[in-house]
């Protein structure tokens, strides 16, 4: 993407042209630079970010498609409000709470259609749509066959899991939260992250456990 | 080294798995679970499973995510700035209606004064009084009317040769008269 001269919003910055003083920025420091005129600041922290929080978006609502519109959201939120940023805290856990927040509202609003809920898990669950992988030639097929059906039995036992327990166990185990930023994050004090978090692992514990024999 | 029960390793299973847990708490959970197959199996369950989660291939972004982005943030952009001049339009013209309104109230201000000190020393001409009487009935004079024919279904009031009957006639009543017996001459 090339730098466009007339670009108000600064963004279009190539990966090739910007400058790498930014790259060893860390956050705060992107932040601070944005906030100083430096628009291609904003690009960095895109590119930080885009990537995990559509991870972390699709694994709370099932749904890619949609978990990029709303990581697209995301960052339009950010720009908007960056200038209103506690510069106190951290970037991280701001970025992840306005997506959390914002795929809350999503399970929220598809609750209330359960044909749009089946269709959305319908489809991300489909073995068509599965992105071809490279097996391990040293495993046995049944050993194949038992890996495969065990990562699709794991999925299906995060998916089961309430969103707000399934929220608070992606935060933690895939993208490595601590107990205080899922707190910040979803808004909810120690001792229900703790709660939720213990709860959310026994239950998915419960469903893996006939696979891991 | 207090003993703890799997009830116990349950409820502080957490704190124990992401090293929360005071380091004596801790080797009593590892004691149980060399003891406790269940607990021991919960465990391995957990720890697993995770690994499992943890390896799961993630999505890759769509290739056209950050040129969406921007022409989202473009459109974003051009939005705000309409709505900011809109704003600061609107501003100006509630201003310019409250002033002209301002203006007009004021104007009308003297219309509305009443000068008392006017009023109080004034004599004020007042026309004669004029007492006006209720209105009365009217006399009605008819002459008798003479039998009524059976006919028509009203009756109809005619005057006869030589009686009078002075009454109240209201408009729209049905009379029914029998006239009086013929008066002789003196």
């Amino acid at each position: 993407m090339a730098l466009s001269g007339t670009d108000p919003t600064g963004f279009g910055a190539a990966s090739e042209a910007k400058p790498t003083a930014l790259d060893t920025l860390d956050d705060s420091g992107l932040v601070a630079a944005f906030l100083g005129g430096e628009k291609r600041a904003f690009t960095e922290l895109v590119e930080r970010y885009h990537g995990r929080l559509i991870n972390f978006v699709y694994r709370t609502t099932g749904d890619r498609e949609r978990s990029e519109d709303l990581v697209q959201e995301t960052f339009i939120r950010v720009y908007r409000h960056l200038h209103r940023f506690d510069q106190s805290k951290k970037f991280s856990t701001w970025v992840y709470t306005i997506a959390s927040n914002l795929a809350k509202n999503e399970l929220r609003n598809r609750s209330r259609n359960p044909l749009i809920l089946f269709q959305a898990i319908k489809r991300n669950w489909d073995a068509d749509d599965r992105p071809l992988e490279w097996e391990d030639n040293t495993y046995r097929p049944d050993d194949l066959y038992r890996k495969r059906h065990l990562r699709q039995m794991v999925e299906a036992a995060v998916s089961k899991l309430p969103d707000h327990h399934r929220t608070v166990f992606i935060l933690r185990e895939m993208e490595g939260k601590t107990y205080e930023e899922i707190a910040e994050i979803t808004d909810c004090n120690l001792g229900t992250v703790k709660s939720r978090l213990n709860r959310a692992r026994n239950s998915f514990a419960q469903i893996v456990e006939p696979m891991l024999q | 080294m207090a003993m703890i029960e799997c009830s116990d390793l349950l409820r502080e299973y957490s704190d124990y798995k992401d090293g929360l847990m005071a380091p004596s708490r801790a080797a009593s959970v590892e004691t149980h679970l060399r003891r406790c197959s269940s607990c021991a199996r919960y465990h391995t369950v957990v720890v697993r499973g995770i690994e499992e989660f943890r390896s799961l291939p993630g999505i890759e972004p769509s290739s056209d995510f950050l040129g969406r982005l921007q022409h989202r943030l473009y459109d974003d952009q051009a939005e705000m700035s309409m709505w900011a001049r809109r704003d600061s339009s609107m501003t100006s013209v509630g201003l310019v209606v409250l002033l002209v309104l301002l203006i007009g109230a004021v104007s009308w201000v003297p219309v509305l004064q009443v000068d008392t000190a006017r009023v109080n020393t004034a004599r004020m001409e007042l026309p004669p009084a004029v007492a006006i009487a209720p209105p009365t009935p009217s006399p009605v004079l008819f002459r008798a009317a003479p039998l009524l024919s059976p006919s028509p279904p009203y009756a109809i009031a005619r005057p006869a040769s030589n009686s009078f009957f002075i009454g109240h006639a209201a408009v729209g009543t049905h009379v029914a008269y029998r006239p009086p017996p013929l008066l002789t001459p003196r």
